[in-house]
């Protein structure tokens, strides 16, 4: 659902992806990890389209995504590590205007619905975003892919200032959005909730993908151990 | 998918400060405005309905003392109170018409030239007098010009269109919502678009329906096709600034950035192209200075009385038969020599203000053309061309009152170089202004 194909991305003198090749089957719940500056997020922008690679291609679906942007985004969904929505509109308001963007709108009733399948509380779906947590903006991010029948989903580093329920709790979605077939690439640096949620986990140093994992051929500790290594050397 | 837009973008507007303030202050300044244009314009109604009805009150004065004396009722006691006699119907006292630059249906819209330029003068036989309501000027208006809708619109208006588009997107930003419509399947530009398009739709909205209000309440005439033309302007105008808005949130610059690279184009297109024009036509067509004219006034008036009787004596013998001789009046003799002498002044004068009035006629062309360069001129100008108070019209005030002048020397002159006093069933045909 989500490739790339010998991506690079040069900024200035430094190349912050060099000839990445990463696949994301529909289903597949994929981690990518790496310490800052590995080139992480510059991955997700590329796939998303917001940076256009120096060479390589990237698609989604078979879309190509600098060639078909709009297409491609119909079928793709991001969520950035700072969610912002809007802070004077509720949840709901922010989820029908998102979700409006580019396709139809969706009845009141279905909106509800998808908040509250993306986890949100009944109460917070009419209030404003202005009172909500980290972890309640991305419940609408969630929601927002949902409503888009997004067949892909790009997270930055979702669970990022989340505490540990909110960020199991997180997890669960993300799990049952992957069993409804929806392939989804995650950056994080949170090796257990990789391991966790992940179905592939890859590591990232310098641009280049290092190490790739099945989660459930790895141990915690020797994830932890390659990723530590992997730490030392880009030091 | 834009109704839906439109309706978000509604929903953020309506919490902006910035929003409520364009909403407040603009409908108050457009009020404001307009209420001191239409007092201005009433103003001027007045002047002119009471200048037509001293006028009217004047000649029927004469009359009536013209008839009872023809009807042995009544007797002059002198020449200069006989309402016979041309010099009293024509140049004495309260004697004389006035020429009128009447006020146009959009008049209060814009004071243009009305601070420096005179609309109305009197005419007489010798005289051509262009008139003020106020001699002395409040010195704070000479130097700030009026408040009118043309300011508002032209100076003001782009501001609040600043303060309402110049972070559209830079906002968007900055508040981290950038990446999430970044990602939808549309473009940020269509965004921009859309969201620019609400902005417009607002600002222009309560500018339009502002003067409709105020126009009904003031008592301007708005619903014809000027005021069509009207409308058509304004939102040309404010879609040129909401242009720039669209321009500057294209970049990836920060709302300040916006801001201040707004406001410069804001002083670039206001003060510094007129600026840069201003110093281009009189560099190239440079008019001499008023007190050169005075002086060549003067000189023409000194040499004109230093010919004194020797410029009349040759007069007389050009058109002997417009001069009676032998047994006159000695007002006759005193008149004809006056009439000589104006009609020779007028006549040099006319001459000599060529060679001032040619360059600044060029000054105006030039200035016309390069005006194209600055939107906000060209508005300016097109307001001041509606409401007739601009350079043009009002200078042509003084050649109306030329032409009139010698319309009123054709039905007076010949008389009084006749000696032929006017009876009273001759009053009527005194000339009227067609302009009044």
């Amino acid at each position: 659902m989500l490739k790339a194909e010998q991506l690079v991305k040069r900024f200035e003198d430094t190349v912050a992806v060099n000839r990445l090749d990463l696949e994301v089957k529909a289903g597949e719940i994929y981690c990518l990890l790496g310490p800052n500056g590995a080139g992480k997020t510059t991955t997700v922008h590329l796939f998303m389209g917001f940076l256009k690679p120096d060479s390589g291609t990237v698609k989604v679906g078979g879309i190509d995504v600098f060639e078909n942007q709009l297409e491609a985004r119909r079928r793709l969904s991001y969520i950035p590590e700072q969610l912002a929505l809007y802070p004077n509109l509720t949840g709901h308001e922010n989820l029908e205007f998102f979700s409006s963007l580019g396709s139809d709108p969706q009845g009141k009733k279905a909106l509800e619905l998808l908040l509250k399948e993306a986890g949100l509380q009944e109460s917070a779906i009419h209030r404003k975003v202005s009172g909500y947590s980290k972890g309640m903006r991305q419940k609408v991010g969630i929601a927002i892919a949902l409503a888009k029948n997004s067949k892909a989903l790009i997270l930055d580093e979702p669970t990022s200032g989340l505490d540990p329920e909110a960020s199991n709790e997180f997890a669960r979605l993300l799990t049952g959005l992957s069993k409804k077939g929806v392939a989804i690439l995650m950056t994080t640096h949170d090796l257990f909730r990789a391991r966790e949620t992940g179905t592939r986990i890859g590591i990232m140093r310098e641009g280049v993908l290092k190490r790739e994992f099945k989660a459930e051929d790895v141990k915690h500790e020797e994830l932890e151990n390659v990723y530590l290594n992997q730490m030392r050397l880009s030091e | 998918m834009m109704i839906h837009i439109f309706d978000f973008e509604w929903r953020h507007i309506r919490t902006s400060g910035a929003f409520w303030g364009t909403a407040i202050i603009l409908p108050l300044l457009i009020g404001f405005s307009l209420y001191l244009g239409s007092n201005r314009t009433t103003q001027h109604v007045e002047t002119i309905n009471e200048l037509l009805a001293t006028e009217t009150a004047f000649y029927d004065d004469m009359r009536s003392q013209l008839e009872a004396i023809e009807r042995g009722d009544a007797e002059v006691d002198a020449w200069f109170q006989n309402p016979a006699n041309p010099l009293v119907l024509g140049q004495f006292g309260e004697a004389g018409r006035h020429i009128f630059l009447h006020p146009k249906p959009l008049a209060p819209l814009a004071a243009g030239q009305l601070d420096i330029l005179p609309y109305y003068g009197k005419v007489t036989l010798t005289g051509l007098e262009p008139l003020r309501d106020n001699a002395l000027e409040n010195p704070f208006m000479q130097v700030s010009g009026s408040f009118d809708f043309a300011f508002v619109l032209v100076w003001l208006v782009p501001l609040f269109i600043i303060v309402m588009g110049y972070n559209v997107i830079s906002s968007e930003r900055e508040r981290g919502t950038y990446s999430l419509l970044q990602s939808q399947p549309i473009s940020i530009r269509a965004i921009l678009f859309q969201k620019m398009i609400i902005r417009f739709l607002l600002v222009n909205g309560i500018i339009i329906l502002s003067l409709i209000v105020w126009s009904v309440m003031f008592g301007i005439d708005l619903f014809n096709i000027q005021g069509l033309q009207l409308i058509v302007a304004i939102s040309l105008y404010t879609s040129f600034w909401f242009a720039l808005c669209v321009l500057f949130n294209l970049f990836q610059t920060s709302s300040a950035m916006n801001a201040v690279g707004l406001t410069g184009l804001w002083v670039f297109f206001l003060l510094i192209i007129p600026s840069v024009i201003s110093l281009i036509v009189t560099s190239l067509h440079p008019v001499p200075s008023r007190a050169l004219w005075i002086t060549e006034q003067r000189t023409i008036q000194q040499a004109v009385q230093a010919e004194g009787d020797d410029l009349f004596d040759s007069w007389i013998v050009e058109h002997p038969e417009e001069f009676v001789e032998g047994d006159t009046p000695q007002f006759y003799n005193t008149w004809m020599r006056r009439f000589v002498w104006a009609q020779t002044v007028a006549e040099r004068e006319h001459e000599a203000e060529r060679q001032f009035e040619e360059p600044r006629k060029r000054q105006a062309q030039l200035a016309s053309r390069l005006r194209v360069l600055s939107p906000p001129m060209t508005l300016q100008a097109w307001l001041e061309r509606k409401a007739g108070t601009d350079t043009e019209r009002l200078r042509s005030l003084e050649g109306e009152m030329r032409a009139f002048q010698q319309e009123w020397q054709e039905f007076f002159l010949p008389r009084f170089r006749r000696l032929e006093f006017l009876r009273s069933d001759e009053l009527i045909h005194i000339p009227v202004s067609h302009k009044n």
